[in-house]
């Protein structure tokens, strides 16, 4: 620090000298400046060597300094050519930079902290800063507010903010010029945002079902901020929170973050909206909008090079179905996208190897199950609107539940299930859900017995619940541990085989009388 | 069952070190090591750290500073490693050999040797040639058994072949081979002498991209990895061969007994960067993630954290490394999986003031400590501001938080941060802490003075 030690024997020199003195003065006023920047790297340092209490302290002592000095008047202009006019004072321009750098660490370090919601406030402003300087790269810029947004979505009542994220966003990246469309980094940007807005769409849609089924646990996702947040002086002057109160309320500080700087209106009309979905016209926007930048993020990621990006993405694209389909009213049209579903999730399927991507397999089987139960449930109330009787359609009916049934299957298969041998374990972490495909199994097989009896597979089907129900007590049998947690479902499962055989018996019987008829 | 063997080798004092007169603070006996923590005073009072402690492995080979008794050897190390490794690769299980350490401690040294001496890796090569080619002998023209290699260097998260330096790589995730680097040169081995040549011209490649400061060497990671595919499965009843089951085994025949199986698996054979870089900026720094200095190391640490911890998201996607090896450090698979995959961690040689902690032998808590507990105390370290003083805070802090992961839902605010990779005046001078600390209280004290 050169600059300091030549000051001090400057002071201790010529003390008296009047032109000096002067110097020094302003030269004072500028080692404002440098300690701020002198506190912000130490904190770096601290933070290095994981002392993170003490940066967070150092950023806190900096930001306070800041507020504190920065009120003094502007100085004059110290002639250049002087050492001490590479220093600044802190109205300047250069200052503000500076004092933005210290909200972002300040936000680094709160979110290291857990502070979660400190750490969004800050990261906002810092944002916003960007955007109000006009120094900003729209690439970076672009992709960290689609990070932002993405924090924020986890929050229902988040969600218009989030949303507010993702217009700024793409208005952002759209301006980009064009020669810079074609890099990679930017590609795959605008791929990321496409994620998030996929992903936000989805989220819209899923809340929107979850409000109007009334469920108790709507919010069983959102992992909640705090509700009330306290603020010092100088922080609320960081923040740039305009009016007093004891206590603020998180979701309402958070409600309000905007960038004002921006124009975004062409981008606002366009794309989906942030409120809750109410009716298949609006649910059929949002999902239209998910649609488009599904199809945008699936150009850049590609399933032959990113195969688990493009897992996610058609993932959600699935799901987007599923929620659409409870806004629709016409049942035809329901199962139309639920076989939508279950084409996406046949082909991503097909397309991967079970051993490496084992984990996701079990997820998209589950998925793919549930989606053929779920067509088996809506063609049946079809036919019964229609006030027909089922057995004509038998065949077909039966084949969306025998095509659940092997999708659960299937998901055996990957774990190496062995009927013949209940002693085998499963991992531990797999076990739970495994019997719970079993059962499944048990009951759609056997659910086929009693509702299509005259199904010509149908005694088969019913030997091989039982088959699968025995299995289900013969492994509970010898833990009993876990017979222990699934103790319900294994007393309820005990007279399954047993009914099953009577099932059986009925159906032969009735057999016999339609022949003899 | 485990399949972890923990080992640890401790080199010679260099001439340097004799010189200087510098305290030995490990000792080995049966294999254990007890180190001295000489900072903690001799005396049994207030300071409640303990003075010596005691570490359990399963093999330890020791240098003495004369080379006598008990000095082992290239061959002994390799001796009482090898075979358990050669048994597995060979009953068709993939094996995964790491070396870590820090710069000089001699990780290269017994991965590779020299030509005189060589390491681990020319040895296993050899021997698995000569083994292979005595039981799956050619048979009507065509050969039992066909052995590839590849080589490749992690350098700043890109990776570059060291067989074909000109060829650029890409990580490419295929919905069929599962993370891969797409482009990387397989070379059959057709002997032993050629194998050992293209390891030698490899690595001589590797450190041929050398900075004055730093050898590139010891801050890239380097993987060499066999692929080994046997045509004819003579012996099939081996019991192992069961359960052989990983990502790039391709069975033709899955029944038991079958005397025709197509049989492949890899060996990874890595030899990771220096220790020391990895244990500063790690997830939790002010600095954007865009500094990734030895980002690798520290996801490896992240991603056994995970798995020690059992967490439902294992983090391999955030670094080229534990990427590639996602299969071979895999945990979350069924039982059978991870029988089927063998690995072998190797700690090498370490200067003789390392302090190695590993409290147990559990098997995934000793990969956790193997890979978060080992730091070096330098001589010089006696002051509290010294870099390595520093980084051997961090490994402990860092072990203990990931002793204390968690398996939370975590929100991933990690990427929601603006990109700002160093201060206002471009790239952070390196200014010690004390140096700022200073010339903080100085430029406080002349405000206060300007302001009375």
């Amino acid at each position: 620090m050169v600059l300091l030690s030549n000051q001090d024997e400057v002071l201790s020199r010529d003390k008296d000298n009047e032109a000096q003195t002067e110097e020094l003065k302003l030269g004072y006023r500028r080692c404002e400046y440098m300690l701020i920047y002198e506190l912000t790297r130490y904190a770096i340092l601290c933070s290095e060597r994981d002392n993170q209490e003490k940066a967070l302290e150092l950023l806190r002592k900096a930001e306070v300094f800041y507020h504190d000095n920065k009120a003094q008047e502007s100085l004059p202009p110290i002639p250049s050519g002087t050492r001490l006019s590479q220093l600044d004072d802190l109205n300047s321009e250069s200052s503000k930079d500076m004092f933005t750098y210290v909200l972002f660490y300040l936000g680094q370090a709160y979110k290291i902290r857990g502070e979660k919601e400190k750490a969004v406030l800050y990261l906002h402003m810092v944002l916003r800063r960007q955007l109000e300087k006009g120094d900003y790269n729209n690439i970076t810029w672009g992709a960290d507010t689609a990070k932002m947004a993405s924090v924020l979505m986890i929050n229902v009542q988040a969600y218009q903010t989030a949303r507010g994220m993702l217009v700024a966003s793409t208005a952002v990246l759209s301006a980009n010029p064009e020669e810079e469309k074609s890099s990679d980094h930017f590609r795959q940007t605008w791929a990321d945002l496409g994620r998030a807005w996929v992903k936000f769409g989805v989220a819209l849609l899923e809340a929107s079902c979850d409000r109007l089924r009334d469920l108790e646990e709507q919010t069983k996702k959102a992992i909640k901020f705090e509700d009330k947040m306290t603020f010092t002086k100088h922080e609320k002057l960081s923040l740039e929170i305009g009016y007093e109160q004891e206590e603020y309320d998180t979701l309402l500080l958070i409600r309000e973050l905007k960038f004002p700087s921006l124009d975004f209106a062409q981008f606002d009309e366009s794309e989906m909206s942030g409120r809750f979905v109410r009716d298949f016209d609006e649910g059929r926007a949002v999902f239209l909008a998910t649609q488009k930048w599904v199809n945008i993020a699936k150009e850049y990621y590609v399933i032959d090079e990113f195969a688990t990006d493009y897992i996610d993405i058609i993932t959600d694209y699935s799901e987007s179905f599923k929620y659409l389909s409870f806004f629709e009213p016409g049942l035809d049209r329901q199962i139309k996208m639920h076989r939508r579903r279950i084409n996406l999730l046949e082909e991503l399927l097909a397309a991967l190897n079970p051993k490496v991507y084992f984990d996701i397999f079990y997820h998209l089987l589950r998925d793919l199950a549930e989606t053929y139960e779920k067509i088996y449930k809506l063609k049946v109330e079809e036919i019964k609107d229609r006030g027909e009787s089922l057995r004509p359609k038998d065949k077909k009916l039966v084949k969306w539940l025998t095509d659940a049934a092997d999708a659960h299957k299937r998901n055996l298969e990957v774990f190496e299930f062995d009927m013949k041998n209940p002693a085998k374990g499963f991992n531990q972490e797999y076990e739970k859900i495994l019997l719970a495909c079993i059962l499944s199994i048990g009951r759609i097989l056997g659910g086929i017995c009693h509702d299509h009896p005259l199904h010509p597979n149908a005694i088969e089907y019913a030997d091989d619940a039982k088959n699968y129900y025995q299995y289900f007590l013969d492994y509970l049998d010898r833990r009993p541990a876990l017979r222990q947690d699934f103790r319900i479902l294994y007393e309820g499962t005990l007279d399954m085989p047993e009914l099953l055989d009577n099932q059986v018996k009925k159906i032969k019987h009735r057999l016999r009388m339609l022949n003899l008829a | 069952m485990t399949n972890i063997k923990v080992a640890l080798r401790v080199r010679p004092l260099s001439q340097r070190e004799t010189e200087a007169n510098y305290p030995v603070v490990v000792a080995v006996e049966n294999n254990s090591a007890f180190i001295t923590d000489i900072r903690v005073p001799e005396r049994p009072s207030a300071d409640s750290r303990q003075r010596f402690r005691q570490f359990d492995f399963d093999h330890t080979f020791w240098f003495s500073n004369n080379g006598i008794l008990g000095a082992a050897s290239q061959h002994q190390v390799y001796t009482e490693m090898g075979p358990h490794l050669e048994k597995a690769i060979l009953s068709g299980y993939n094996a995964c050999l790491l070396a870590y350490g820090q710069s000089g401690t001699g990780k290269t040294f017994t991965m590779l040797g020299s030509k005189d001496e060589p390491g681990i890796i020319p040895r296993l090569c050899q021997s698995l040639w000569d083994k292979l080619k005595a039981k799956y002998p050619a048979t009507g023209g065509k050969p039992g058994f066909s052995m590839e290699v590849s080589f490749l260097e992690i350098y700043r998260e890109k990776v570059r072949d060291l067989l074909n330096p000109e060829k650029s790589l890409k990580l490419r995730e295929h919905p069929q081979l599962g993370p891969h680097v797409q482009g990387l040169t397989r070379l059959e081995v057709t002997g032993e002498i050629s194998l050992l040549n293209l390891l030698w011209e490899g690595e001589r490649r590797r450190a041929s991209g050398t900075t004055s400061s730093n050898r590139r060497s010891s801050r890239s990671h380097a993987i060499w990895t066999l692929y080994l595919t046997v045509h004819n499965n003579i012996s099939h009843s081996h019991p192992d061969d069961v359960a052989n089951n990983n990502a790039s085994t391709s069975r033709r025949n899955q029944s038991r007994g079958s005397p025709a199986r197509i049989i492949t698996n890899q060996v990874h054979l890595v030899d990771l960067a220096g220790s020391e870089k990895a244990d500063c900026t790690t997830a939790k720094s002010l600095l954007a993630e865009g500094a990734d200095i030895n980002r690798s190391l520290v996801a490896l640490g992240n991603v056994i954290s995970a798995l020690a911890e059992k967490a439902q998201y294992i983090p391999y996607r955030d670094s080229a490394l534990t990427w590639l090896l996602k299969d071979s450090i895999g945990g979350n698979a069924s039982t059978s999986i991870i029988i089927s995959k063998s690995l072998l961690f190797l700690l090498p040689t370490c200067q003789y003031e390392i302090l190695c902690k590993i409290n147990s032998r559990k098997i995934i808590s000793n990969l956790l400590t193997l890979y978060h507990h080992i730091y070096v105390i330098l001589p010089k370290a006696a002051s509290p501001s010294s870099h390595c003083h520093a980084q051997t805070l961090n490994s402990l802090r860092f072990a203990q938080r990931a002793r204390l992961v968690e398996n939370t839902p975590k929100i991933n605010l990690a990427s929601a941060t603006p990109s700002y990779s160093y201060g206002p005046y471009g790239y952070l001078s390196v200014m010690s802490a004390m140096e700022l600390k200073k010339d903080i209280t100085r430029l406080a004290k002349i405000i206060k003075t300007a302001q009375n």
